[in-house]
């Protein structure tokens, strides 16, 4: 054994943590080693530091001032945690079927007549314009369910149209 | 102070039936355990006291959603940790920070309590002030994820499958985390018995 493994191993060696093979290798290696000697009285001594750290109590008073903090309110807010968890899930699909009609609606429409005769891009700009608007509620509604912190399973619209991937 | 766990969880399911004199008890029951851990983590006996009645707010409320998948004394510490951690954000946030200094006056306030600890080096400890000094400033020092680890194993006296469990962390984190802080005091310990120390 070298001083680096020793010395991992010297915590445990305090805490009577170490198997009986690591015990006695270790042991052997500090008979012949004084710098892992001294090393280990510095982790004793700081082990037992440690163990004995006055610990603090706590006011009396927090009894009392939890007591009248649940008292002041409403009985229904303890059932309160639970909501949000359901509302994620109705979220979900109800907004992949969102994505999914503004798709359908995207590709059934007609563009808009063009007017401008003196632009000759102008349907492309529209198309072009559509486009952008799609992309960004999807983007939209994929950082919406990022926020809501959203671990469920995608629904099949939504991976459609947005190309969601994790 | 151990409480048997089936009367704990007697207790827990009669407070998750909003029995409010069984969250008492509750509140009773791990009011020192929580304080002292947050004190330790965020310095500020105030703030402790205020995070530590949060810890139990937040527990109240979340009772519901409790489902004893980890003890409830690390769900709570988990809470307590988080806490903390938001109230660390918020005071770097701060632009105009006073921070804590801890004087004299607080080692009147009585409000601690040596462990009782039969070990005979231990007694040596305990008379050394100084030594308690080097090491509460150490521990000071180190970055929350360390000291978290720390103060939870070797104050607190969690395992390390309950701290992995309260950080949700891998095992493995949580022993590289106590060794690296350990280490970190321990270098502290050394320098101050070499006559380094401030």
């Amino acid at each position: 054994m070298n001083c680096h493994h020793a010395e991992r191993l010297l915590w445990s060696y305090v805490e009577n943590a170490l198997s009986a093979a690591q015990r006695e290798a270790l042991a052997a290696h500090l008979q012949q080693c004084e710098w892992c000697q001294q090393r280990l009285q510095a982790v004793r001594l700081t082990h037992t530091a440690l163990q004995s750290l006055p610990r603090y109590r706590a006011p009396e008073r927090l009894v009392e001032r939890v007591r009248a903090e649940i008292a002041a309110q409403p009985k229904s807010v303890a059932r309160r945690t639970v909501r949000p968890a359901l509302w994620r899930w109705t979220l979900a699909p109800a907004l992949g079927l969102l994505v999914a009609a503004l798709w359908w609606w995207s590709q059934t429409s007609s563009p808009a007549p063009i007017t401008d005769s003196t632009r000759p891009d102008a349907s492309g700009s529209l198309t072009q314009q559509a486009a952008q608007e799609y992309a960004d509620t999807c983007i939209e509604l994929h950082q919406q369910l990022e926020m809501a912190d959203w671990a469920g399973t995608p629904t099949v619209s939504y991976l459609i149209t947005t190309g969601y991937t994790r | 102070m151990d409480t048997p766990s089936w009367a704990e969880a007697t207790l827990i399911e009669r407070a998750q039936a909003q029995d409010e004199t069984a969250f008492d008890q509750i509140v009773r029951l791990y009011a020192d355990r929580i304080y002292n851990y947050v004190r330790r983590m965020v310095g500020n006996p105030q703030d402790a006291e205020d995070i530590t009645q949060e810890v139990f707010i937040r527990a109240y409320q979340g009772l519901p959603s409790f489902d004893g998948r980890a003890s409830f004394s690390t769900w709570l510490y988990r809470i307590a940790t988080n806490l903390c951690i938001d109230h660390r954000r918020r005071q770097s946030r701060r632009v105009q920070t006073v921070p804590y200094h801890r004087d004299e006056s607080d080692e009147d306030e009585g409000d601690w309590e040596f462990p009782d600890t039969s070990q005979p080096s231990a007694l040596d400890v305990l008379l050394n002030r100084e030594l308690q000094a080097v090491v509460d400033e150490a521990i000071d020092a180190l970055s929350p994820k360390l000291k978290t680890v720390l103060l939870l194993y070797d104050v607190e006296g969690l395992s390390y499958e309950q701290i992995a469990q309260a950080l949700r962390i891998p095992m493995g984190t949580v022993k590289s985390r106590l060794f690296a802080a350990r280490e970190q005091i321990r270098r502290a310990v050394e320098a101050y018995q070499r006559g380094e120390a401030k």
